[in-house]
C-alpha cells in the first residue's frame, strides 16, 4: 500500500467535499425514488384539505380525479394551518394557507359550499385577494360579517 | 486487483453528478412559460424544414435551429410522449455536457484528481450553471451551446485530421444558428489554435473563419436581421431590474453606458458572482434584511477561487513554453470576453453560461498548480494551502447541492403553473378551441400533474431556503 504523503494527503482533502455530495444528492434522490418520501421535505397530504393546506394543487387535482368529494370536511394535522388539529372543508382550507390560487382551482374543480362554510372560509382568511376570489362564488344567503368571531 | 487509476475515479464521480442532476431533469414537467407557445408552434408547423425556414425572417435575432429542433422532437414524441422527449432530451445534454467536461481535463495523476473533483462542484455550483438546468423552451439552449464548445475544446485537444475539421464546421454552424451565444465555438477554436492545441487545424479553423464571415453575412446583409434593441426586454441595472420603458428613458439617448455596464457586469458576475443578471443581490440583501449567508457564501467562494486562477495565470506566464494551465487560463479568458461582448443589449447570468463552464476548466488548473506547489512549501504555508483549498471545496460542494433545492422547487413551480392553467386561460378566453390543440394541452397537463413530487412550497424545513438561493 502507499505510504500517506502530504502530497496525496491533500488531493484527498480537496476532493471529499465534492465525492460526498455527489453521494448525498444521489442517496436523496434513491430514497425519493424507493420510498415516495424525499428525505428533506417529507410532508404529504393525507387528504384533500391538506393538499390544499399545503399548497399542493398537483396533489389536490389527483386527489379528486380519485374521486375524493372537493367540498368533504377532513382532518388538517395541527401546525399546517391552525396550532390544532382540524377539521376544515378544502375550500376553509385554502383560505386558512391564505392561498387565492388554490382557492380558485378548488372552485375550478367544482367546489359549491354552502353559506355556513363560505362564511366561515371567508373569516378565517384575511387575505383581500382570497376574499375576493370567495366573493366571486358567494352562495345565496352568504354573508360577509365576521364580527361574531 | 485491478485499479481504476485517477482517470477512471473522475469518471465515476462525473457519472454521478450527471445522474444525480439527470435525475432531477427527468423529475420535472414541462415548464409552461415560454414553452407551451413554442409546442402549440410546432404542432402548427408542417415540417421541421418548414420551421427553420420559417424563423429565418425574425426580428432581432437568428436562430432557425433553436425552433426546427423544438419541431424536430414534437414529432419524435409521436403525439404522446412529449415529457420524455423534452426532458430527456434535457437530462441526456446533460449528461453528455459533464462528461466533456471531464474528459476536457485529461486527468492524468491523483492530484488531478483532486483537482478536477474540485472542478466537478465549481461546474456545478457556479450561478451560471443554473441556466442550463433551472428552464427550458421547452429545449435548454445554454445546455446545448456548453456541449457544443465542449465538443470542439476535445476536438481541438484531439490529434486532428480531416474528420476533426470538417466536425469542427458542422458543430460551429450548428452552434451559430441555434443561439448567438453559438459563435463562442469559434473563439474556443480560434483561441486553442493560437495556444498550440491544433487538433482543429489551420485549415479546420479557416473553414469555420469562412463561415463565421458566411453567418455575418447572412445575419447583417442578406436577411438584415440586426441586433436586439435597447428596449428588447428587461435588464438588471445596479440594484433593480429595469423594464424596457425605463431602459428607454434612462438610456435611449447614450446607450453605451448600459452596454458597458452589461460588459463589465457580466464579467463580474462569472468572475465574483456579482452582479447576478445584472444586480448586485448581496448589497439589496443587506439593505433588504434578507438572509446574508446565502448570498454571501457564492461571493466568497468566487472570489477566493478568481484569485487562486490569478494567481495561477501570473505564474504560468512567466513559463515558457506555455503548458496546459497557461493553455486554459488563456482559453477562458477569451471566451469570457466574447462572451460578456454577447451580452451587451442586456445581462443574464445563463448568457454567460458557456463562460462558467471554461471558469471551471480555469479552477481545475489553478487548483492543481497550487496542489504541486503545496508539496514543495514550508510547513506553515503548506498548512495555510491546505486548509485553503479545503475550505474551498466544501464551500463549492454546498453550492454544488443547491442545485437540487432549486430543481426541486422549479419543478414546484412548473408543476402549479400546470395545474392552474386551465382555469387561468379558460377565465382569459385563451383556451383552445381546436380539439387537437385542447387535447396536447390536456396531455401536457395530465404528465405534468401525475408527477409526484416533494412539496417545496411551504417552506418546512426552512434551512434549504436560508442556506441557498433559489
Amino acid at each position: 500500500m502507499d505510504r500517506v504523503t502530504a502530497a496525496n494527503l491533500l488531493w484527498i482533502l480537496v476532493a471529499v467535499p465534492p465525492v460526498c455530495t455527489a453521494l448525498a444528492w444521489i442517496a436523496a434522490l434513491v430514497v425519493a425514488g424507493m420510498t415516495g418520501t424525499h428525505p428533506i421535505w417529507t410532508l404529504t397530504p393525507h387528504n384533500l384539505a391538506e393538499a390544499v393546506a399545503l399548497r399542493d394543487g398537483a396533489a389536490a387535482v389527483r386527489l379528486v380525479e380519485r374521486g375524493q368529494d372537493v367540498n368533504r370536511p377532513d382532518t388538517v394535522r395541527a401546525r399546517l394551518i391552525l396550532d390544532e388539529m382540524a377539521i376544515l372543508t378544502p375550500i376553509e382550507a385554502a383560505a386558512g394557507a391564505r392561498d387565492e390560487a388554490m382557492a380558485q382551482l378548488l372552485f375550478d374543480l367544482g367546489a359549491s359550499p354552502d353559506a355556513a362554510v363560505w362564511h366561515r372560509a371567508f373569516c378565517i382568511s384575511d387575505a383581500d385577494r382570497v376574499r375576493e376570489v370567495l366573493r366571486t362564488h358567494r352562495p345565496p344567503g352568504a354573508v360577509e360579517d365576521c364580527a361574531e368571531r | 486487483m485491478s485499479h481504476p487509476g485517477p482517470r477512471g475515479a473522475l469518471y465515476v464521480l462525473a457519472c454521478l453528478f450527471a445522474l444525480a442532476l439527470a435525475c432531477d431533469l427527468l423529475w420535472m414537467p414541462i415548464q409552461v412559460s415560454d414553452s407551451v407557445g413554442e409546442i402549440l408552434d410546432a404542432r402548427q408547423s408542417p415540417s421541421t424544414w418548414a420551421s427553420f425556414t420559417g424563423a429565418l425572417g425574425s426580428d432581432a435575432y437568428l436562430r432557425p435551429l433553436r425552433i426546427a429542433q423544438i419541431k424536430a422532437l414534437f414529432d419524435l414524441a409521436g403525439g404522446r410522449h412529449y415529457w420524455l422527449v423534452y426532458r430527456g432530451f434535457h437530462a441526456l445534454l446533460m449528461i453528455v455536457a459533464i462528461l466533456l467536461f471531464a474528459r476536457a481535463l485529461r486527468v492524468k495523476t491523483t492530484t488531478d484528481f483532486g483537482a478536477a473533483a474540485f472542478a466537478l462542484v465549481v461546474l456545478v455550483g457556479l450561478q451560471t450553471f443554473r441556466g442550463t438546468v433551472q428552464e427550458a423552451f421547452p429545449i435548454n439552449h445554454f445546455l446545448e451551446v456548453v456541449v457544443l464548445c465542449l465538443v470542439v475544446l476535445n476536438l481541438a485537444q484531439s490529434r486532428g485530421g480531416v474528420w476533426v475539421d470538417v466536425g469542427g464546421a458542422v458543430v460551429f454552424a450548428f452552434a451559430a444558428l441555434t443561439l448567438e451565444s453559438g459563435l463562442l465555438v469559434w473563439v474556443i477554436a480560434a483561441a486553442a489554435w493560437a495556444v498550440g492545441w491544433r487538433g482543429i487545424s489551420s485549415r479546420g479553423l479557416a473553414l469555420m473563419t469562412a463561415l463565421l464571415l458566411g453567418y455575418g453575412y447572412l445575419r447583417f446583409v442578406y436577411l438584415a436581421t440586426g441586433l436586439p434593441s435597447l428596449t428588447e426586454r428587461s435588464s438588471g441595472y445596479l440594484l433593480d431590474v429595469l423594464e424596457p420603458d425605463e431602459l428607454e428613458r434612462r438610456f435611449g439617448a447614450q446607450p453605451l453606458w448600459f452596454y458597458a455596464y452589461n460588459v463589465v457586469a457580466s464579467v463580474a458576475s462569472v468572475l465574483f458572482a456579482e452582479p447576478r443578471s445584472g444586480v448586485f443581490q448581496v448589497v439589496n440583501a443587506w439593505l433588504n434584511d434578507r438572509p446574508l449567508w446565502r448570498e454571501m457564501l457564492p461571493v466568497v467562494t468566487s472570489v477566493v477561487t478568481t484569485a487562486v486562477v490569478g494567481w495561477a495565470a501570473i505564474r504560468c506566464l512567466a513559463r515558457r513554453p506555455f503548458d496546459d494551465t497557461a493553455r486554459v487560463i488563456v482559453i477562458f479568458v477569451a471566451v469570457l470576453i466574447g462572451n460578456a461582448t454577447m451580452s451587451l443589449a442586456y445581462t443574464k447570468d445563463e448568457i454567460m453560461s458557456v463562460a462558467g463552464v471554461f471558469y471551471a476548466l480555469a479552477a481545475f488548473v489553478a487548483v492543481r498548480d497550487v496542489m504541486l506547489a503545496g508539496a514543495s512549501m514550508r510547513l506553515a504555508a503548506a498548512a495555510g494551502c491546505v486548509l485553503l483549498l479545503c475550505a474551498l471545496a466544501t464551500g463549492w460542494s454546498v453550492r454544488a447541492a443547491g442545485v437540487h433545492y432549486v430543481l426541486r422547487s422549479q419543478a414546484t413551480k412548473h408543476q402549479i403553473d400546470w395545474v392552474e392553467l386551465p382555469g387561468r386561460w379558460r377565465r382569459e378566453n385563451r383556451w383552445p378551441r381546436d380539439p387537437a390543440e385542447e387535447r396536447l394541452l390536456l396531455q401536457l397537463q395530465a404528465d405534468a400533474i401525475h408527477l409526484e413530487l416533494p412539496n417545496t412550497r411551504v417552506s418546512r424545513p426552512e434551512w434549504p431556503a436560508r442556506l441557498w438561493i433559489e
